[in-house]
């Protein structure tokens, strides 16, 4: 196959592409969270503080590609786009997901915490997703065999005054610093060329599409930026998983690509609740209706999320909160379902729980069957 | 499915779990959720005797079977509910599932029933109180925990999706 990635050549070309790398961004957090929730409480806090803090930066990540998108005059959307040749890819994940850009980054499962877990947190991450050369990986047509080439992808278009002049960019629906919280890193507000590289630059140095290079840099290179005031230091998601995925730090004198040689990284992957991903089944029992719930809850929160990123409704609340702040409300809220499905006995898999399968149900006839149906099963409750 | 016709129904936890799903008004899976179905039958043991407890489970099973049969939940409410022997338990029992509090028996049971050292008002652990049904009940959170995030106090609770 060609070494060249492929080349974005429009302004309709770039426009898709962050459509869908918002949705990339998305869907590695269900992966990561999966592995955070099914931590028992108080348990493994040292690798719940690292999956957390990696959840966070993809939110960012999201964040800081609506930015993007938006600055070039187009409202992020969960619809499905034609990228290229390549027609109706949907930038929403459904699990078990093989990306339909992505070639090299494996297919994406919602999985508690387990050795098999964070070895796909590692590939994800890895500059080559764990394969030894570029080569190695299969290409597909109007595709990317890894995440690094995409966003290169992105910023070649993004510097081309051919596809993006310097009259198109505009400070539109940007979501502005201050309501990112919790995280490392910083929300860049995209008004010029120059910002809007800087956003697609901070999604790559912080994780997604780390350039081969860095496996020879320092495991435990921050940026100012990406150290936090307790001093907790936020390092390549790569290095961060590659400690749990070995239970050793890194040394301050080792590169990533390295084996961590450090303290013992405590995980102990018995304090776990032992869930379970099963694809929906429409029984009618409490359990399945359970996970319905958790589908409709996770859509409504997604399109919380998009409706802010499209400049957002607040809420009537005094002062008014934006429409990201009251997604992040629903954020916590899924949490909470999350944590309690995983504690459920699954009647049907003895010794296993329920696991939230994080399905997006679009809005249309899906989603008002499915609110029918949970209306109807809370009516014989 | 019910939880009876997939494991044993004479299992006192599974007992305990059917019975709690009457009290309360949440179904297995919500009560499943809160982490505290094993811990709450522990706590009724504890409290009131495993001799007592095996007495209440027997008489609920019977009733709750009586009240598949008939579909109605006259038997729970005549035989375990309303009853002298069990109903002060019952009352506990469902403040222990929405407050995560322990509430003593009152005299006249003890007189009966002796009691145990432990029954005295008492938060029965961090996670009862988190998980108590009472804050899912009142569209709130528990105070000091499992907080919604900045800004949620501007809003008005929300119900739970009835």
């Amino acid at each position: 196959m060609n070494a060249q990635p492929t080349k974005i050549p429009t302004l309709a070309g770039l426009r898709a592409a962050l459509q869908l790398a918002i949705g990339l961004e998305l869907s590695t957090i269900p992966v990561y969270l999966t592995g955070l929730y099914s931590i028992r409480e108080g348990r493994n806090t040292d690798t719940a503080q690292t999956i957390r803090s990696v959840v966070m930066e993809e939110m960012l990540h999201m964040t800081l590609a609506a930015n993007v998108l938006n600055a070039i005059g187009e409202v992020p959307s969960p619809k499905p786009v034609d990228f290229l040749d390549r027609k109706h890819l949907s930038p929403i994940p459904a699990y078990p997901l093989d990306s339909p850009l992505i070639s090299g980054i494996g297919t994406l499962e919602l999985l508690p915490l387990s050795a098999r877990a964070v070895d796909n947190y590692v590939q994800i991450e890895h500059p080559l997703h764990g394969a030894a050369t570029l080569e190695a990986i299969p290409a597909a047509p109007d595709s990317y065999r890894t995440i690094g080439e995409f966003y290169h992808a992105i910023d070649l278009a993004l510097n081309d005054p051919q596809i993006c002049p310097d009259s198109l960019f505009e400070p539109v629906n940007q979501v502005p610093d201050n309501e990112y919280y919790g995280g490392a890193g910083d929300v860049v507000e995209v008004c010029d060329r120059k910002t809007a590289r800087a956003a697609v630059q901070k999604i790559v140095d912080q994780g997604e599409g780390l350039p081969e290079e860095a496996l020879h840099e320092p495991a435990k290179k921050v940026t100012d930026a990406d150290r936090l005031a307790s001093g907790w230091q936020m390092y390549s998601h790569y290095a961060r998983f590659r400690e749990i995925q070995t239970g050793r730090k890194f040394r301050p004198d080792q590169t990533a690509g390295e084996t961590p040689a450090g303290a013992l990284l405590l995980v102990d992957y018995n304090q776990v609740e032992p869930a379970e991903f099963v694809p929906r089944n429409g029984d009618g029992s409490p359990e399945a209706v359970a996970l319905d719930e958790f589908d409709l809850a996770y859509s409504l929160l997604v399109d919380a999320v998009y409706a802010a990123f499209g400049g957002g409704i607040s809420s009537r609340s005094e002062p008014p909160l934006t429409g990201l702040q009251v997604a992040v409300h629903a954020m916590y809220g899924l949490k909470h379902k999350a944590v309690a499905l995983m504690r459920t006995p699954n009647p049907e898999r003895p010794g296993r729980t329920l696991c939230p399968r994080f399905a997006y149900v679009a809005l249309g006839g899906d989603r008002d069957k499915l609110i029918r149906r949970l209306e109807e099963r809370s009516g014989s409750r | 499915m019910t939880t009876t016709e997939l494991s044993n129904r004479s299992d006192p936890i599974v007992v305990f779990t059917d019975l709690s799903v009457e009290l309360t008004g949440y179904d297995r899976v919500e009560l499943a959720g809160t982490g505290l179905i094993e811990q709450h039958y522990d706590t009724l043991l504890r409290l009131i005797g495993e001799r007592e407890a095996g007495h209440l489970l027997q008489a609920a099973a019977e009733a709750l079977d009586a009240d598949r049969k008939n579909h109605n939940g006259e038997a729970l409410r005549t035989r375990v509910i309303e009853s002298k022997l069990y109903g002060p338990v019952i009352i506990s029992l469902i403040k222990l599932w929405y407050l995560g509090s322990w509430y003593p028996l009152p005299g006249s049971y003890a007189d009966v029933n002796g009691s145990t050292a432990g029954d005295v008002e008492h938060v029965v652990s961090a996670q009862a109180y988190r998980e108590g049904l009472v804050w899912s009940a009142a569209g709130a959170h528990p105070m000091g925990a499992k907080a919604p995030g900045w800004g949620s106090w501007a809003e008005a609770p929300a119900l739970p999706s009835a």
